[in-house]
């Protein structure tokens, strides 16, 4: 395997850097230290992703059929690690680019994909994820929210929690339960407007409109607005975790906050030699979590059937986040909790949710037990 | 004729599965020279197979799966220095084929050299982690300002060698002590910019090769590990399908596979960047102490038993937290100033 960049990778890296300087406001700090689910940074979002889109940097890794520059996964990646390296001001809308456009081009109908896809192109579409329920959040197969088919359409009852982005979303990527078997759930793109939702807001250590829960209550749903199959949802989600898993390059905003502290603390005289060793720890924690993630990518782009490594990825990605906080609180915890340096506290927030955000990083876990160990396969 | 690893791959591999696990220094070194792993880094016009660091970094984990002690990282960081210089090329042959005994320390070293009056220079210091076969052998050094590149023949007088019984059994250590000690111009291989090059790029081999043993012992004993842990039973089923321990094997092998990420990412470079080399250290060794500690934790009483090979492991693990540039005056400089991204 060979990581070093070509000189397109070199250059689309500076092309970057060089549109973000010249588009974010210079109070954009203080807007990314709100949640990336708040409503300013949603907001800002939909002027940001239009501009970014006519860059050409929003999706160049999709096919050209869906708008897309039909770049490699690894050019994604490039830009994901430079937008979250600042704080993601393409807000809820990475879910878009990572995730769920790529499983609507994999399931949806052709109807579904230039409808949806078309929109997320436009960059002003806001999706949510249905997943996480009271009664089944990391074991999601014990999901209790029923759809049933009631004519030509289904009737869907239930609830969602811990649900990122739903008090501002336009569409959700629900799943319900279809059937009796565990795994008889049925995945449905629904617009947030219609009657049968209502969406509270649970107030979380991440920001505003980091999480809610969703009630569902006889929710009309159009066979059309089926995502996959009826009854054979649990591929359609497989798919779009294995998207979700490495979609954020998070220890790019972790490298950057050691980078900000470190230069900080020389600045105050204090970056003595106990410092330096800790610094250094937490920078080859990032630096081995950010190669094993582009092993991930690595396999991404050459099609290969997941291995585990997208898991084991992002338990190091928590392991790296993790270090470089408790760095920042060993050494600087002044700039932790001051307002002159948002971003350090912006990192330690989402440093905080590393674990928990998109599946308690407990399941990657088992899966790196099953799938790499082979630890319990009977 | 142009070589690849895969050329050796799997011949090497099968050479070193059919190996006992810890063997005698003697038949190990023996199967090192027969088998030409010294010449997998040489350059083809010394007769060598081109393979580069890769190359060694392979053999050398290979080893370690088996806790192989035979000096083979010592000697072929020694070949990285005596390769470059041209008056070395008949030592070389003779290294390669085991016929003399070169090598460079695996620890930290503390050398001063000052010219002498009669010509000459006199040398004094310690030098730790010296892997010695007992016959004439010469020691690859270098003085603390890194100036001076020295080939020293142990055998003269102002030397003292002490064996050193180390923690870990798997390897034979010696300390050598150079006290007012007068040596030869011509032991003075390189001066200047040119010595610290070179010393530069051994000292990296040496960490990035005990960063690989790390790799390589903490995989052998990982799988140990899992294997039994399907085997055992308690409570009426294998104690792999509690999740505690689930998780902590997962936990331990995603570490390792970040370690792994790591260094093969880096390649050749881990022989030109010290911060590389740095950092591969730490990350491979931190993820192989985890894996023996936790290991032994797992195994339960039967680790405990001298018989039983994991202490071996952990032994191993802790000696190599403390072999190459593993203190923490050298750690500290992982950390670049300038940004990564």
């Amino acid at each position: 395997m060979d990581f070093g960049w070509t000189e397109k990778q070199e250059a689309l890296r500076t092309n970057v850097k060089s549109f973000l300087k010249d588009v974010l406001p210079s109070n954009w700090e203080e807007i990314a230290s709100l949640s990336p689910g708040s409503r300013a940074v949603t907001d800002f979002s939909r002027e940001f992703c239009p501009k970014l889109d006519a860059a050409g940097l929003l999706m160049p890794h999709w096919p050209v059929e869906y708008g897309g520059n039909g770049d490699s996964p690894w050019d994604h990646f490039i830009i994901g690690e430079h937008l979250w390296e600042i704080g993601e001001p393409r807000g809820p809308q990475y879910y878009n680019v990572n995730w769920i456009g790529p499983t609507i081009m994999k399931y949806g109908t052709d109807e579904q994909k230039q409808y949806h896809l078309a929109r997320m192109k436009k960059g002003d579409v806001i999706w949510c994820q249905g997943f996480s329920e009271p009664s089944g959040g990391s074991d999601l197969a014990a999901m209790r929210t029923k759809a049933e088919l009631q004519g030509d359409k289904f009737i869907v009852n239930g609830s969602k929690i811990w649900t990122s982005y739903a008090g501002l979303a336009e569409y959700c990527f629900l799943v319900a339960k279809t059937g009796p078997g565990r795994r008889q759930v049925t995945v449905f793109m629904v617009p947030m407007d219609r009657p049968g939702f209502t969406v509270n807001r649970i107030n979380s250590v991440v920001g505003d409109g980091d999480l809610h829960e969703v009630f569902i209550d006889d929710l009309e749903i159009k066979t059309s607005e089926v995502l996959g199959e009826v009854d054979k949802g649990w591929d359609v989600i497989k798919y779009s975790l294995n998207y979700e898993r490495v979609g954020i390059p998070r220890y790019a905003l972790a490298l950057e906050t050691l980078h900000n502290t470190v230069a900080e603390l020389q600045e105050r005289n204090q970056f003595g030699d106990a410092a330096k060793l800790a610094a250094a720890e937490a920078f080859a924690t990032c630096e081995a979590a950010r190669m094993l993630a582009y092993e991930a990518v690595d396999e991404r782009s050459k099609g290969a059937p997941t291995s585990g490594v997208a898991s084991m990825a992002r338990n190091s990605i928590v392991r790296a986040e993790k270090r470089v906080a408790e760095f920042v609180l060993d050494w600087a915890p002044d700039l932790f909790a001051s307002s002159e340096s948002p971003m350090i506290a912006t990192h330690h927030k989402r440093a905080i949710a590393a674990g928990l955000a998109a599946g308690a990083a407990e399941i990657q876990l088992n899966l790196i037990a099953r799938d790499v160990l082979g630890l319990g396969v009977k | 004729m142009s070589y690849q690893l895969d050329d050796i791959r799997e011949s090497s591999e099968r050479v070193v599965e059919s190996m006992a696990l810890a063997p005698s220094l003697d038949q190990a070194w023996q199967t090192v020279i027969e088998m030409g792993w010294l010449l997998a880094s040489l350059p083809e016009e010394k007769g060598g197979l081109d393979l580069g660091l890769e190359g060694t970094l392979f053999i050398q984990r290979l080893l370690a799966s088996k806790l192989v002690g035979a000096p083979y990282l010592a000697v072929s960081a020694a070949l990285v220095a005596l390769r470059q210089v041209q008056v070395c090329d008949d030592l070389v042959d003779c290294v390669v084929a085991g016929q003399q005994w070169a090598v460079a320390p695996l620890a930290d070293t503390n050398l001063s050299v000052k010219e002498h009056a009669a010509g000459g220079f006199v040398i004094d210091g310690d030098i730790n982690g010296v892997c010695l076969s007992g016959g004439d052998e010469q020691l690859l050094c270098w003085s603390n300002d890194l100036q001076h590149l020295l080939l020293v023949s142990l055998n003269k007088r102002g030397v003292s060698i002490a064996s050193q019984p180390y923690w870990d059994e798997t390897r034979q250590f010696s300390s050598v002590y150079f006290r007012q000690c007068v040596i030869d111009k011509a032991e003075v291989l390189l001066k200047g910019e040119q010595a610290q090059s070179i010393i530069d790029q051994v000292r990296c081999v040496v960490d990035a090769g005990i960063a690989v043993d790390s790799l390589g012992a903490a995989k052998t004993l990982m799988e140990d590990t899992l294997a039994y842990l399907g085997d055992r039973k308690q409570f009426g089923r294998p104690i792999a399908l509690f999740q505690a321990l689930k998780h902590r094997c997962a936990d331990l092998w995603a570490n390792f596979s970040a370690a792994e990420a790591f260094i093969t990412s880096q390649g050749e470079q881990l022989m030109r960047d010290s911060s590389a080399a740095q950092a591969a250290l730490f990350l491979s060794n931190s993820a192989f102490v985890d894996i023996a500690e936790e290991s032994l934790q797992m195994h339960g009483g039967i680790a405990m038993a001298v018989e039983h090979p994991c202490h071996l492991f952990l032994k191993r693990a802790q000696l190599n937290q403390h072999l190459g540039r593993s203190g923490v005056d050298y750690q500290r400089d992982i950390f670049p100033l300038d940004k990564s991204l």
